[in-house]
């Protein structure tokens, strides 16, 4: 965690009094009660601090399993892989390897958006558009990617199908990390029984495994690529608000948070300007790996027949529909199927790059 | 120890009774009631004043409280309703179907510890070199591609292509559960041979190994005799804790290949809108969950001294 915040704000006299206080307080520094924790010393604090967040990491650990998928469980226990890249810094212009990898992944995502986004007017033919003369043609000049059982040309419908499986991940992402992250900030900042109750709703979604969840939620609502989407928020906004919970709880009683407040400035401000850009890296990292993940699993249910219905050219409702043809047609599975995993590929070279670029948890050692 | 468990046994209870809840408020979101389901799964016209006297037979006009405990209590007592489909009794039938789930979780989690541990640790040892690279390559493919494009995969060069094994399970072939094994096992070492890789860099840059290998200890004795060792705990805990995704994941692996588990019943009870049965699974799979969760905690916390020591420092 950064401590440059709490010391540029020193200036405060209340703040600099807590020096000559500082042996008086130690007993109280281990005490979680608010209060005690604000009169003790920077040095207490940040003691406090790392020990709060090993105790959040370790309680969040302890309490369930799917929590913190045991991926993102590593990371955190281990402090971020090759965190020993950072350290490497490249010839060229003294950009850090990091900072390259990084760039590079995100003009990577850029470009696949922008396939995603204008392809559809590119492509040579209407996605929708059936032609049964040339149904279940192997991939060729004329269509690339071969044909479908009605005679859909391939590749027109698998860059339309990103608009569908790609956006309704990234929308997917955003709604649970600004949701599930609200309710964590409420509850982390604010504590009481608001707090316990949020989570332990969350620890209910918790404890079911994975898709399961996910599975019957679409399968009730029956409301199509929707339905899947909503499904899968209800499984994976607790991941988000026990995360920025633990974080904010982390911070909140840091000296650069109490200045703020002596400053006049209103809790929901304090929270919005002063704790969230210190604690945005985890979040973003979170958020990141979870795309790749999150186009699987909307791919997952609408294979399924959960999610988008027929003729919506959906890679996994595509696959669903050209199952029964892979004896003979296999190029009708292979498409999608190749799409989606480019799509998830791209997304977790970015999720990694992210990581190794936003995770401030890098080992001291 | 004992107060431990305690604790643990404790705060499991209003989990449980959450997950009741949602398995219950879960069926209130279908569109339909129970009566309606029936209808349409039998295909005939029934009267209004038959429908309102199977409502009340059902107790559907009781408050939503009083259906909750109605409901509640016929769980408890081992009776979750019947199928609207089969007519079968739903706990029996999801009972039938279990064994065929764990079969297939417990032979993946077998097969992934036998492809993921070597290859992790071997992945830790020759870091950067090529051995690395190949097996972190194959990792990230492994993460990237979807279950069911592979096991569509699997299923065409294996089944279709080389006809080595059947595309989908017959009655008493021990052959079937080789692919869905195998796609499973593949999904799940791509993630876990990271996190192994991840905990032996770990184990290995810490200062007790720098200290062996100054005394002169060779680096494959340190390797066996410490490292492992002490890596072996966090990486037997995460794969624990990854049986929970199996669990969920198996669904779309085992409607793939018609394999009988409690997966396939649910897909196949979604499409028939047959809800005592997803009901029945929802809830049964969560408890499963919570409880293998539970154990592995306590186990965990039974094995690493660690753990304890942390604790007592408290």
């Amino acid at each position: 965690m950064s401590r440059k915040p709490a010391s540029s704000k020193r200036t405060t006299n209340r703040l600099a009094n807590r020096h000559t206080n500082r042996s008086s307080n130690r007993a109280a520094s281990r005490t979680s009660s608010r209060s005690a924790a604000r009169k003790s010393s920077y040095a207490q604090q940040y003691q406090e601090l790392n020990f709060r967040q090993q105790e959040y990491q370790h309680a969040e650990y302890k309490q369930s399993g799917s929590l913190l998928t045991t991926d993102d469980l590593s990371s955190l226990q281990v402090g971020g892989r090759d965190s020993e890249q950072d350290k490497q810094v490249g010839p060229v212009y003294g950009m850090t390897k990091t900072k390259r990898h990084f760039i590079v992944a995100s003009v990577l995502v850029i470009i696949f958006l922008l396939v995603v986004i204008f392809g559809g007017a590119l492509v040579p033919y209407n996605p929708y558009a059936q032609d049964l003369m040339n149904a279940r043609q192997a991939p060729s000049a004329a269509h690339l990617l071969g044909t479908d059982q009605f005679g859909r040309d391939l590749l027109s419908r698998v860059i339309e199908g990103g608009k569908f499986t790609v956006f309704a991940s990234l929308i997917l992402v955003a709604f649970i990390t600004l949701f599930g992250g609200l309710l964590g900030a409420i509850c982390g900042w604010r504590g009481g029984w608001l707090d316990t109750l949020i989570m332990r709703i969350s620890d209910v979604f918790l404890a079911f495994p994975g898709m399961v969840f996910a599975i019957a939620v679409a399968g009730v609502l029956t409301g199509g690529l929707m339905s899947a989407v909503i499904a899968l928020a209800c499984i994976s906004w607790p991941k988000y608000a026990r995360l920025v919970r633990g974080l904010v709880l982390s911070t909140k009683n840091m000296a650069y948070v109490d200045a703020a407040r002596m400053s006049g400035k209103k809790g929901i401000t304090i929270l919005m300007c002063d704790i969230m850009p210190n604690i945005a890296g985890p979040i973003i990292v979170t958020a990141a790996i979870d795309i790749g993940h999150m186009i699987i699993e909307i791919a997952g249910l609408s294979f399924l027949g959960l999610g988008a219905q027929v003729p919506t050219p959906e890679w996994g409702a595509m696959m669903s529909n050209g199952r029964s043809l892979i004896q003979l047609y296999p190029w009708i599975i292979l498409a999608p199927g190749t799409a989606c995993f480019i799509a998830v590929a791209v997304f977790n070279i970015f999720a990694d790059a992210c990581r190794d670029m936003f995770d401030p948890k890098i080992r001291e050692a | 120890m004992g107060r431990y468990i305690g604790k643990r046994l404790l705060q499991l209870i209003p989990v449980l009774i959450g997950i009741t809840i949602l398995s219950f408020a879960l069926m209130q979101l279908a569109s339909g009631d129970v009566v309606d389901a029936m209808i349409e799964n039998s295909g005939m016209a029934v009267s209004e004043e038959a429908q309102e006297a199977t409502r009340e037979q059902l107790g559907l006009n009781l408050p939503i409280w009083q259906q909750y405990f109605n409901w509640l209590g016929g769980v408890l007592t081992g009776d979750m309703g019947t199928s609207y489909v089969s007519g079968l009794n739903v706990m029996d039938s999801f009972a039938s179907h279990l064994p065929y789930t764990i079969a297939l979780a417990f032979t993946s989690i077998v097969l992934t510890v036998v492809i993921s541990f070597p290859l992790g640790i071997i992945s830790a040892v020759k870091k950067n070199k090529a051995a690395d690279y190949v097996i972190r390559i194959l990792s990230f493919i492994g993460n990237a591609l979807p279950g069911f494009f592979l096991a569509l995969l699997l299923l065409y060069v294996f089944a279709v292509q080389l006809k080595w094994l059947p595309a989908i399970t017959s009655n008493g072939d021990w052959r079937g559960i080789i692919l869905p094994t195998v796609t499973l096992a593949i999904a799940m070492s791509a993630k876990y041979i990271r996190q192994i890789r991840a905990t032996m860099l770990d184990e290995l840059g810490r200062d007790y190994v720098n200290g062996l290998r100054s005394r002169g200890i060779p680096e494959r004795t340190i390797l066996t005799k410490s490292v492992l060792k002490a890596s072996l705990l966090t990486m037997s805990t995460l794969l624990a804790l990854s049986i929970g995704s199996l669990l969920g994941g198996t669904a779309i692996v085992e409607s793939i290949f018609m394999w009988p588990g409690v997966g396939k019943m649910a897909v196949d009870a979604i499409t028939m809108r047959d809800y005592p049965v997803i009901q029945a699974y929802v809830m049964w799979m969560a408890i499963i969950f919570v409880c293998v969760n539970l154990v592995a905690d306590i186990l965990y916390h039974k094995i690493d001294p660690r753990i304890r020591l942390e604790e007592g420092a408290k």
